[in-house]
């Protein structure tokens, strides 16, 4: 019977200290991490794009590999191999909308 | 998408992909700023293969396109939003939350009732958040091909997906709000090997724009006196527009569960198939012997589209196009819209036209409810017209029985009051009984 108790007790007490524990408010985690580059201050991004090819070339020459990994990317080929080598992406398949 | 370019990749990641010539492999033509832009002002025309308005523009005679201000939108590039993937995505199906169901505009400034994560003042997750993005590979699941990631807590040396809820809640998600230990919650995490987190915590979709549930293009290309015709249904968006058909639309709604193993099956153009009604596009795998298979929601969405009844073959019909190309928009000619498309996307076409009924699932995932709107026990565990009436292969106390495992059960319960009442009234009356003896 005093055994009964002690774990009764040993229970209430980690109750009552988890609740202690969570305090209201929401997680922090999510904030997105503090930039670490003020794009404005560029040269190369200081002047008078005439089209949207000149920006692209700009991003390119510091992002020097952003080009090569958005031409891999679904959102560029528009094609996806499946299985048995099945050509789908938006550029393949058919809906009813 | 084939014969309809410029119209189509008004939503790609790139400029100018305005026939099957395009040549992928130049870097200039990437669209950087579709994604990046920061200022919400970035905006792709609609009609421009994917070029966005260099002077005011407008579309369809209606809307209005301001010219962009590509400096002011380099020097202001960052981090992707809710804003920047909502340009394309949430207007999927050529309107504002039409194909989806779960993502639309709303969820830009969405609230914790609609969406717990993105709520605007709360979490305020970017969809990047889950869909975790490594050297511009987005994660999520890719036509036949699930979404990478286990369903348990995402570790370090799991590669950096984060996309599952499992990643974040565990594969026992419900915690005691206070405490260690609530014993309501222990069978209900008992149910995560069978149970999608969607199936309970996507109680209705279609919660911030209406969405499209049916679609008949038999019927586009009538006119008034030679005008077209847009007629409005109470949600909003048309019942009937000359170029698009007959529509409908719903808000609210429930959705429909089916066994879902992460993976889907396509029919593909040039693909043969009978027209025994209706033909299903797009579905989930899944059965429930599949170990990997959980009941999961869906928008079902049906259609009534071209079919070649002579070669068995789903039209693509060119759609976009000026006057005189086939475009069904510009001449309004079902034969000749098939036989333009059909020729471009290199299938054959017989030259009879005729419309079936089409099939295809979407799954839910989005639009995650708050806890207190997820769905109860008792919106399954019931005898009739319970949320997962048509679901087969699991026994689902409630709403299955054994009418004589009910029986014994009873007279287990009968025969239990009848013993407990002899055995306390025989105690009582004797115990009276010796008290007065002492």
């Amino acid at each position: 019977m005093k055994k009964l108790w002690w774990a009764i007790f040993l229970f209430w007490v980690m109750k009552v200290s988890a609740g202690a524990a969570t305090g209201p408010g929401l997680p922090k985690y999510f904030k997105p991490a503090p930039a670490t580059v003020d794009h404005s201050k560029f040269e190369i991004l200081k002047k008078d794009f005439k089209s949207p090819e000149e920006v692209t070339r700009a991003c390119l020459s510091c992002h020097n590999k952003a080009g090569k990994q958005i031409h891999k990317s679904l959102h560029w080929t528009w094609t996806w191999k499946g299985k048995n080598n099945r050509l789908m992406g938006k550029a393949h398949v058919i809906n009813n909308y | 998408m084939v014969s309809n370019w410029c119209r189509c990749t008004s939503c790609h990641a790139g400029y100018g992909w305005k026939d099957k010539n395009f040549d992928l492999s130049q870097e200039e033509k990437i669209d950087c700023l579709v994604c990046h832009d920061t200022t919400g002002t970035y905006k792709k025309f609609p009609t421009d293969c994917g070029y966005p308005p260099l002077k005011d523009k407008v579309f369809a005679g209606k809307k209005l396109f301001k010219a962009v201000n590509l400096s002011f939108i380099a020097q202001n590039v960052g981090r992707s939003s809710r804003e920047s993937c909502g340009k394309c995505h949430f207007f999927s199906g050529g309107g504002d939350g039409v194909k989806r169901g779960d993502t639309d505009s709303t969820l830009v400034k969405a609230s914790r009732k609609l969406d717990v994560h993105m709520d605007a003042k709360g979490l305020n997750f970017s969809c990047a958040t889950c869909h975790t993005t490594l050297a511009h590979q987005i994660a999520g699941r890719h036509y036949d091909t699930p979404a990478p990631g286990k369903r348990n807590l995402a570790l370090p040396k799991d590669e950096g997906y984060r996309l599952k809820c499992e990643s974040c809640h565990g594969a026992r998600p419900h915690k005691p709000e206070k405490g260690l230990f609530d014993w309501r919650l222990i069978k209900l995490n008992d149910h995560t090997d069978k149970v999608a987190c969607q199936t309970c915590h996507i109680p209705f979709y279609a919660r911030g724009k209406p969405t499209n549930t049916y679609w008949d293009w038999s019927t586009a290309g009538r006119f008034n006196n030679g005008k077209p015709i847009v007629e409005k249904s109470p949600l909003g968006p048309p019942s009937y527009h000359t170029k698009k058909g007959t529509l409908k639309w719903g808000r609210n709604l429930v959705p429909e569960y089916f066994w879902y193993n992460g993976t889907f099956s396509y029919l593909l153009p040039g693909e043969k198939v009978e027209a025994n009604e209706p033909i299903t596009l797009i579905k989930p795998n899944g059965s429930p012997e599949d170990k990997e298979s959980r009941i999961y929601p869906f928008k079902v969405h049906l259609g009534k589209q071209p079919y070649d009844p002579q070669n068995k073959l789903i039209i693509i019909p060119k759609l976009f196009g000026p006057k005189g190309s086939g475009a069904f928009w510009a001449d309004f000619d079902w034969i000749k819209a098939s036989r333009a498309g059909m020729a471009e996307a290199g299938l054959p076409f017989s030259g009879k036209v005729s419309f079936v009924e089409t099939v295809q699932y979407h799954a839910l995932s989005h639009m995650v409810a708050p806890k207190e709107d997820a769905l109860t026990c008792a919106s399954c565990h019931t005898r009739k017209d319970g949320r997962l009436a048509k679901i087969k292969g699991v026994y689902l106390p409630g709403r299955d029985f054994s009418p004589w495992l009910d029986r014994i059960g009873w007279l287990a319960c009968i025969f239990a009051f009848i013993g407990v009442t002899i055995h306390g009234g025989l105690r009582i009356v004797l115990a009276r009984k010796s008290r007065k003896e002492d």
